[in-house]
């Protein structure tokens, strides 16, 4: 198996209204940031993988509206509709494998400009489901009060990682600034679906995110500045009401096989940046990935994770980049030290359906 | 990030289906127009599916045949959301001895509601093939 690395990362400024560009200009703007990072030509790439959702965007075949600015004429441009850690994986395998040498990986999303409740219920079981008029947060307030009935997670340590991931927010260039808050502030935030608030929430946000993937001759033909991903997983638990909120098996999987890819013991993340809608999701899945609490916004989530302001899609990826940057030591204000080897995750669907893992390292 | 002078059009896509219910939703649905539930039980490895469905989501088996199960809920977790008409309680409800739980709605205070208790459904005067025949469970008072 080739040896695969990072060699460009780029990202827009995420903000809850991206008034000023269309989808394929806010996506370019991510592009040329890491095609510029990577010191490459958009012509030199030789495959993309590209993450949207037609809902969100609002036509069907969303991907051909940046069909352009991902540079994929007469070259393998493939789409996953997922969160696009789930795209990187894609093409992280395209390159291992040996077919290809140089790819983009992409990912925008407007959470602005549909109805979210409307788009989120559409997911639901036509038949049983959907015609309760249910979304995301109903899903996510079901399963909270599990979690905090039984201990899985805590209703004021959960407020205090949105407080923290604010602060870290004010620290990381690429979301726009958001209202700073303290646990009281979530916890007296308007009702979303109890037990949870409106702060609860990752804020709503528009954004892109793009990294340039390499194989390791690339690498050095290149005299590139490569962050090495040493395993990839995904894993796919069941649909939301067949699953237990308390069941972590899913993201334990993935987060199993990527270790062991990476030959890892579970604890030697210098960095671990975890992707989560909702702020009990997030004491879970750090939880379960062996990110301590106490460190928010020091060695967990340096980057603010999504709650500093990450659309759907796009945060997994996000995280990625976040890791980069830290090993790399790039990270500004937010630098985290003797940063060597990462965690980044992400998730997709209904009550966290999917987890993806990745695990990126100095040296291959 | 916002300009005055933005220019935003505002359109809206009309995409009306026509649901297919296959078999086993179709015995589902159809048994509510009867105030009847209908679950199904997995030949293979045993896991029993209240509302009624054509696959196993343990084992991936096919699952044909439906069984008519106790029209009584058990309340796993519940959330209280803002509507309109004041607000919704939707539920996780377990029913009859299922193995897994099915998102409804409750028809009671919130604040009366305790994981596992005891709820039976409340039908629609004139139910139809829809997950709707059911108007909301409620908790089963002690007589």
């Amino acid at each position: 198996m080739a040896q695969v690395a990072v060699i460009g990362v780029g990202q827009s400024v995420h903000a809850p209204e991206r008034n000023d560009v269309a989808h394929a200009e806010l996506l370019q703007e991510a592009i040329d940031e890491a095609l510029d990072d990577a010191g490459i030509e958009l012509a030199d790439i030789d495959n993309a993988v590209t993450a949207s959702l037609d809902f969100y965007d609002g036509r069907t075949i969303a991907n051909m509206a940046v069909a352009e600015v991902v540079g994929s004429y007469l070259k393998a441009e493939s789409r996953v509709c997922s969160d696009a850690i789930h795209a990187l994986t894609y093409g992280w395998s395209r390159i291992a494998d040996g077919q290809f040498r140089l790819g983009l990986i992409t990912a925008h999303c407007k959470e602005s400009e549909g109805n979210l409740h409307d788009i989120e219920n559409a997911a639901f079981d036509p038949f049983i489901e959907r015609r309760l008029d249910a979304d995301d947060d109903v899903v996510a307030g079901l399963y909270a009060r599990t979690a905090f009935a039984h201990g899985a997670a805590d209703r004021e340590n959960a407020a205090a990682l949105v407080a923290a991931a604010r602060a870290s927010a004010s620290r990381n260039p690429k979301v726009a600034p958001l209202e700073m808050v303290d646990t009281a502030a979530v916890l007296e935030s308007p009702v979303l679906a109890t037990p949870l608030r409106t702060l609860d929430r990752a804020p709503r946000s528009d954004g892109s995110c793009v990294l340039v993937i390499a194989s390791a001759d690339t690498v050095a033909a290149l005299d590139a500045d490569p962050v090495w991903i040493t395993g990839a997983a995904i894993s796919t638990g069941r649909y939301w009401s067949d699953r237990h909120p308390l069941d972590m098996a899913t993201l334990e999987s993935a987060r199993d096989e990527a270790l062991a890819m990476a030959g890892w013991s579970s604890n030697v993340a210098d960095v671990i940046e975890v992707s989560a809608k909702y702020s009990f999701q997030l004491q879970q899945f750090a939880a379960v990935l062996g990110a301590d609490e106490s460190d928010a916004g020091g060695a967990f989530n340096p980057s603010g994770g999504r709650h500093a302001g990450n659309p759907t899609v796009v945060a997994g990826l996000s995280r990625v980049a976040e890791c980069v940057e830290q090993i790399r030591g790039r990270a500004g204000d937010r630098q985290v030290s003797r940063a060597e080897k990462a965690i980044a995750h992400g998730v997709t669907g209904l009550g966290a359906q999917a987890h993806a893992v990745v695990t990126m390292e100095t040296a291959a | 990030m916002t300009l005055s002078e933005e220019l935003i059009l505002h359109q809206k896509i009309n995409l009306p289906y026509r649901y297919t219910a296959g078999t086993v939703t179709e015995t589902f649905l159809e048994g509510l127009t009867e105030r009847t539930i209908r679950g199904t039980r997995c030949a293979a490895c045993g896991h029993f599916s209240v509302p009624a469905r054509p696959f196993c989501p343990v084992c991936s088996e096919h699952t044909s045949s439906t069984e008519d199960v106790e029209p009584l809920g058990h309340l796993e977790s519940w959330t209280e959301t803002p509507h309109e008409s004041g607000s919704r309680v939707f539920a996780l409800i377990r029913i009859a001895d299922a193995d897994n739980v099915a998102l409804h709605l409750v028809d009671a205070d919130p604040n009366t509601l305790e994981e596992g208790m005891a709820l039976e459904p409340q039908w629609t005067p004139d139910p139809e093939a829809e997950i709707t025949a059911i108007r909301a469970w409620r908790p089963i008072r002690e007589t």
